[in-house]
């Protein structure tokens, strides 16, 4: 006779298989094993070692011309691609859903039955939903993120090379230093993993107006030490008393806005050294930063870039650090246009410190593009570069990066602004093409363990805007800290 | 109490065999029971009990996605090491006690006082107990945005009107100024999270006999000796429930004060479930991250525990 299930033994048979089902789960994933795959047997898993080639699916480099390429039939199959393509909650643009529709158009051509999934993330999402893309390993073939993220997700494994695999005309078309090391749309080693499609120059914004009241002659600027005296000088300006903002509302957009101090002398801030050499480089550094936290409104403790954004286009403070893309935000801002136009917003390049071995200015650039995920299907990885390329081709790079300079060759700004959306741009871009032409061009950088000592510097930095800690305090006690978070890092 | 009577139809179909058909039924209505139950099973396995295991594992190993998917490696007890070595801890649990009492307390302590004032003859009484309805259906994204922008000390509508009408000369920097930061947070708290005490307090006091109030009154006592020995007690468990919640909840908040500062400026906010999202979504170190959320689930766990003994005291 059958026993009848009490509700204790019901209860006992669901946690036992509960817990079977979460060991089975939580388990480690079997090892892959040099033996030659079944038939049944899932993708073997990539890996980011070069060389690149033998990392992905034999693809032949077409010579063709972009006409040629892309009038040509690549495939017929009904592939699918998952793309993860960034918008602005803030500021949802057409120009961003008429390079959708294009860039599809122009796909199609080669993969008349293919589908492409746009996946839209908003900016300040797109890192988190990436690791966890890859996390999950979700079947997302590309992704766009800005060149700060390359070297987590090279280190992490979570990108595939693009060397070797893109058409000739791409690369043709590209500025060559942008392909060079220590690019951010590069690894560390190397390789390159991001199809650019905006070069993002950084430098000063400050307000020329008020310098020239002021007497003081832009050139000055050039040094550490000029640029604090000309902080100072618009001090003393009606309504100015602290001219300079740091982002200081974050940790990473605080170290985003004292990088260039560190830059500017040879160093980063997270440059420590077991043998100490970086002390009085880092130290002065630090100190010129102090300096400038001096001339910066309490406010800014709390505010990020779009704060600082919105005080310098509504005229309330008077210089900061940004990017060519703040054209479009100033002039969102600044809708009367007092204060982003020809005659007010004047751009300097990046001061050098008394350490720097170079003694010039200098400007930097990140890049921005799209990235092609490890957790991209084999069967998908061709189609998915074709997108990747035709999304950052030249006409698409200069038509829809409003304020960078795309990192493109063969445009002129007169070719360019025959396609821009705003044509009174004309004035921002010529400014940077000027910086471009008569500056140090450094493209930015990392550093090892760059997440966590930004962690820690960020509450340190904060004490050293509050006289709490010294200059010379806020590196002893920061070197502390990060030498044994490098030394983690590097043993990874 | 009458307890209902068991159907046994079948006791009347077949009496030879008395129970046999009866227990079958029951037997199936049991299995039924219990087959009904399995999705909720499934369910709360799924979207619960497995994050919890897979937290607890991650805790216990070094997993940083910056050094690969697949470095994840058991490490023991290395992640909570860490979190003790954190120079920073005890900024960490200061913040976190300021915030989840303050945030607890003080909301409870208004919603109170509101309650006593609304709990008799107003006019437009039922306008007044809507509209202060109307902090608790706002979006937490919505109020903490809202507040930052109050706040703010270049050209928050706090410093403007506190200048206007002569209170200030110079702006306050109300989450910039050490002295000014945790006063606004939980102002911001208590100004979100009032409502909700309001509206369980205001039922308890309608709960109690009027006639225990009226005869106070004829005894000759005062208002104040009235809340003190009648009012009180009387809503003494609801507080008490309130009170283990708002801990409950305050420990776990990450959105209202990530919103509002972002943990700063530098750690001066930070508590444990914004350090949470940092350490595993900035710096990527996803058992470090889970480390933290365990200490904090284990808190809540005995806020938790605490709250069902309530639970179960106020329904004996």
């Amino acid at each position: 006779m059958k026993k009848r299930l009490t509700r204790r033994e019901f209860l006992k048979l669901g946690a036992f298989g509960s817990a079977a089902f979460l060991v089975a789960r939580c388990a480690p994933a079997p090892t892959p094993t040099t033996a030659p795959a079944g038939p049944t047997s899932p993708p073997p898993v990539e890996t980011a070692a070069p060389p690149p080639a033998e990392t992905m699916a034999p693809a032949p480099v077409s010579d063709a011309t972009y006409e040629e390429w892309i009038n040509t039939v690549a495939s017929t199959d009904p592939l699918e691609i998952r793309i993860a393509h960034w918008f602005d909650p803030n500021n949802p643009s057409e120009h961003n859903q008429e390079l959708i529709d294009w860039a599809t158009g122009e796909w199609k051509k080669r993969y008349p039955n293919g589908k492409i999934n746009w996946e839209l993330i908003g900016w300040g999402e797109i890192d988190q939903k990436t690791a966890g893309f890859v996390m999950a390993n979700e079947a997302v073939d590309i992704t766009y993120n800005w060149g700060g993220a390359t070297e987590n997700w090279c280190s992490g494994d979570f990108v595939l090379p693009l060397d070797g695999q893109m058409p000739q005309w791409w690369i043709d078309s590209r500025i060559p230093a942008t392909l060079q090391p220590p690019s951010n749309g590069l690894c560390s080693d190397g390789r390159l993993v991001m199809a650019a499609m905006g070069m993002e120059n950084q430098a000063m914004i400050v307000r020329a107006d008020l310098l020239e009241a002021a007497g003081i002659d832009p050139a000055s600027l050039a040094s550490q030490e000029g640029f604090v005296a000309a902080m100072q000088a618009l001090s003393k300006q009606p309504g100015f008393e602290k001219p300079y903002a740091f982002k200081m509302g974050a940790d990473w957009s605080m170290m985003d806005s004292i990088l260039f101090a560190w830059r500017g002398n040879g160093l980063t801030p997270g440059d420590f050294r077991p043998d100490g050499s970086e002390k009085d480089a880092w130290v002065q550094s630090a100190e010129f930063v102090k300096k400038l936290m001096e001339l910066t409104p309490e406010a800014a403790l709390n505010w990020t870039w779009a704060e600082v954004e919105q005080a310098y286009s509504t005229g309330q403070i008077a210089a900061m650090d940004h990017g060519n893309w703040f054209y479009s935000v100033g002039k969102t801002l600044d809708t009367e246009g007092k204060i982003v136009n020809e005659k007010v917003t004047g751009l300097v390049p990046y001061p050098y410190g008394p350490s720097s071995p170079e003694k010039k200015p200098y400007i930097t650039f990140s890049l921005t593009g799209f990235y092609l995920l490890k957790t991209s299907p084999e069967k998908n990885r061709r189609a998915a570069l074709d997108l990747m390329a035709i999304l950052s081709q030249t006409k698409a790079a200069w038509k829809h990066q409003d304020g960078t300079v795309p990192p493109t060759t063969g445009w002129t700004i007169e070719d360019r602004l025959k396609e821009a959306y705003d044509p009174s741009i004309a004035w921002w871009w010529k400014r940077w093409e000027e910086m471009n032409q008569t500056s140090r061009i450094l493209p930015l950088t990392g550093f090892l363990a760059r997440d966590e000592i930004t962690g820690a510097a960020y509450p340190l930095l904060v004490s050293m805007y509050r006289n709490e800690i010294t200059p010379e305090q806020l590196y002893t006690q920061l070197r502390e800290i990060a030498l044994p978070l490098i030394e983690a890092a590097r043993s990874q | 109490m009458v307890k209902p009577q068991a159907i046994t139809p079948a006791a009347e179909v077949t009496p030879g065999k008395p129970g046999l058909f009866s227990s079958r039924l029951k037997r199936d209505e049991l299995l039924l029971g219990y087959a009904l139950l399995v999705p909720s099973f499934l369910f709360i396995g799924l979207v619960i009990g497995y994050p919890l295991v897979r937290s607890a594992q991650l805790s216990l190993n070094r997993f940083k996605l910056t050094a690969g998917v697949d470095s994840e490696q058991f490490c023991g007890l290395c992640n909570f090491q860490s979190l003790l070595r954190d120079p920073f801890l005890e900024v960490y649990l200061r913040n976190q006690a300021i915030w989840v009492l303050g945030a607890t307390f003080l909301p409870i302590l208004f919603a109170l006082i509101l309650a006593l004032l609304m709990d008799r003859e107003l006019r437009g009484r039922w306008f007044w107990r809507s509209v202060v309805l109307i902090p608790w259906m706002m979006p937490i994204a919505t109020t903490a945005l809202t507040w930052r922008w109050i706040y703010d000390r270049q050209w928050g509508l706090l410093n403007y009107y506190l200048r206007q009408v002569g209170v200030i000369s110079q702006n306050v920097g109300f989450l910039t100024d050490k002295l000014w930061l945790w006063p606004s947070i939980l102002l911001m708290a208590m100004w979100m999270w009032f409502p909700y005490n309001y509206v369980a307090i205001l039922a308890a006091l309608q709960a109690i006999p009027k006639e225990m109030r009226e005869a106070a009154r004829v005894d000759g006592c005062t208002s104040w000796k009235e809340i003190w020995y009648i009012t009180l007690p009387s809503i003494r468990p609801v507080l008490n429930l309130l009170i283990v919640l708002g801990l409950i909840w305050s420990m776990n908040d990450f959105t209202a004060i990530f919103l509002l500062t972002e943990g700063g400026p530098g750690i001066d906010s930070t508590t444990l479930a914004p350090l949470v999202y940092k350490v595993s979504f900035r710096y990527y170190d996803l058992g470090k991250g889970a480390a933290i959320g365990m200490v904090l689930m284990i808190i809540s766990l005995i806020f938790g525990a605490i709250y069902l003994q309530m639970v179960k005291a106020e329904e004996k």
